[in-house]
């Protein structure tokens, strides 16, 4: 029987070096294995499950401050291992800053031709919009730039997804509290007053949650541009609150399917990047495409909202388990 | 394990009170040192220090001798070292003397 704290021990021992695991992993699983037992054998069955799930954030407090410290695994990483996770990080970054530049471009020509004043801020308050776009299609670019082309092993695959892991929790928030603030600021800039109605792209997640059930309960609590066409209003904002969620996942997503096309190191980086391309319009066509399909009130908002992300984890997952993952993949790496 | 000394000896809050405790009640392992430090001690930060004082050399561990009827791991105990000891007093002794008249 599988004790409590052994599955994170061992997903631990893939990332902790020995020493960390002696020093602070063991004492950790063991001290929680021993509260749980004697919670167990006095019938708290509630105390037992309370110290359970204190246990796992105590491990993951304990996993974050390693990592913080870096005292995770990269030191017994090889050297080509190392390398290629610093390729892929640095070809998505500077992608990232660069499609997010190119989506700044219209909407500067736009400030420009009708001399907008205060540019610079505006800019500014676009951006967030812009990067959850941008990191999802940087991403997947950097890592197919990255690695593509070369044999890389599965610490390298590991690695890729706890990056896109951690692009996938930044994009939440800003989806979901940052972009909609900037977007109102941007608004609020232009209209040169304070008192600019929001729209669905301007509610945060919670917000969106709340004027559902509103609107949902009392449609004449309704904005009065959309009291003619109600529920197009509760399914944009439907829509609105299932896609940020998507989005926000859709880093990962792409570093799988971005993994799957690159991994045996057969196609040439620039037949990839072709490739990661197209992905990218296919996605978004799904995805836009879909809203208007959620408008008109022929698919529900969160089948078309998370559609796309699942076409995408399914082909990565059909490739990665039909041809693509190298032989490396499956044995250990050198510890 | 080697323990890694610091050119100078510090000694934060935290370490200071796990020492305080370890001289206090002997052997301790994590979750008792948390209970007894009444709180001020959480038990996602406490392995970390605990793992940091071994490295400075201030407190020495073992695992404990028979493995417990419970089925767990063995549960890792830790108890003052003679530097842990001297720097506590050494600390507890000058904060005392260079504590404000009306502060201590």
């Amino acid at each position: 029987m599988t004790r409590p704290g052994d599955r994170l021990r061992a997903f631990a021992a893939r990332w902790c070096c020995d020493d960390t695991m002696t020093r602070l992993i063991d004492p950790l699983i063991a001290d929680l294995q021993h509260e749980h037992a004697k919670a167990a054998r006095s019938g708290w069955h509630w105390r037992s499950r309370a110290i359970r799930i204190a246990g796992w954030m105590s491990f993951f407090k304990v996993l974050a401050i390693c990592a913080w410290q870096g005292e995770l695994v990269t030191h017994r990483w090889t050297s080509d291992d190392r390398r290629a996770l610093i390729r892929a990080a640095a070809w998505s970054v500077v992608l990232i800053v660069a499609i997010t530049a190119l989506f700044e471009l219209s909407p500067l020509a736009w400030m420009t031709h009708n001399s907008q004043a205060g540019t610079a801020r505006l800019l500014l308050y676009l951006i967030p919009q812009a990067l959850p776009i941008a990191t999802t299609f940087g991403a997947t670019l950097g890592i197919l730039f990255g690695i593509g082309g070369r044999v890389f092993s599965r610490r390298v695959a590991e690695g890729v997804v706890a990056l896109a892991l951690i692009a996938s929790a930044l994009s939440f928030v800003n989806l979901g509290w940052i972009t909609p603030a900037a977007n109102q600021a941007f608004r609020v800039a232009v209209a040169g007053r304070t008192d600019v109605p929001k729209g669905p792209p301007e509610l945060t997640l919670g917000e969106l949650s709340r004027e559902i059930a509103i609107v949902d309960r009392n449609p004449s609590e309704a904005p009065p541009w959309y009291r003619g066409n109600v529920p197009r209003y509760v399914m944009d904002l439907a829509f609105n609150y299932h896609w940020r969620w998507a989005l926000s996942v859709s880093p990962v997503v792409f570093a799988l399917f971005a993994l799957s096309i690159a991994a045996g190191g057969s196609l040439k980086r620039w037949v990839l990047g072709i490739a990661g391309f197209a992905a990218f319009l296919g996605y978004y066509t799904l995805l836009y495409g879909g809203r208007e399909l959620v408008l008109s009130g022929t698919m529900p908002a969160y089948v078309s909202a998370w559609f796309p992300n699942a076409m995408f984890a399914a082909i990565a997952g059909y490739l990665m388990t039909r041809k693509s993952v190298p032989s490396t993949w499956f044995y250990a790496a050198p510890r | 394990m080697k323990p890694r000394r610091p050119r100078v000896l510090t000694l934060s809050a935290k370490e200071s009170l796990i020492l305080e405790l370890l001289v206090e009640g002997g052997e301790l392992y994590g979750l008792q040192l948390v209970g007894a430090s009444k709180r001020r001690l959480k038990r996602g930060t406490v392995y970390v220090t605990l793992g940091r004082m071994e490295e400075k050399g201030y407190i020495s561990s073992r695992l404990e001798d028979a493995p417990a009827d419970v089925g767990g791991m063995p549960r890792r105990l830790y108890q003052p070292t003679a530097l842990g000891r001297r720097v506590l007093a050494a600390w507890t002794n000058a904060s005392t003397h260079l504590m404000p008249e009306f502060a201590r």
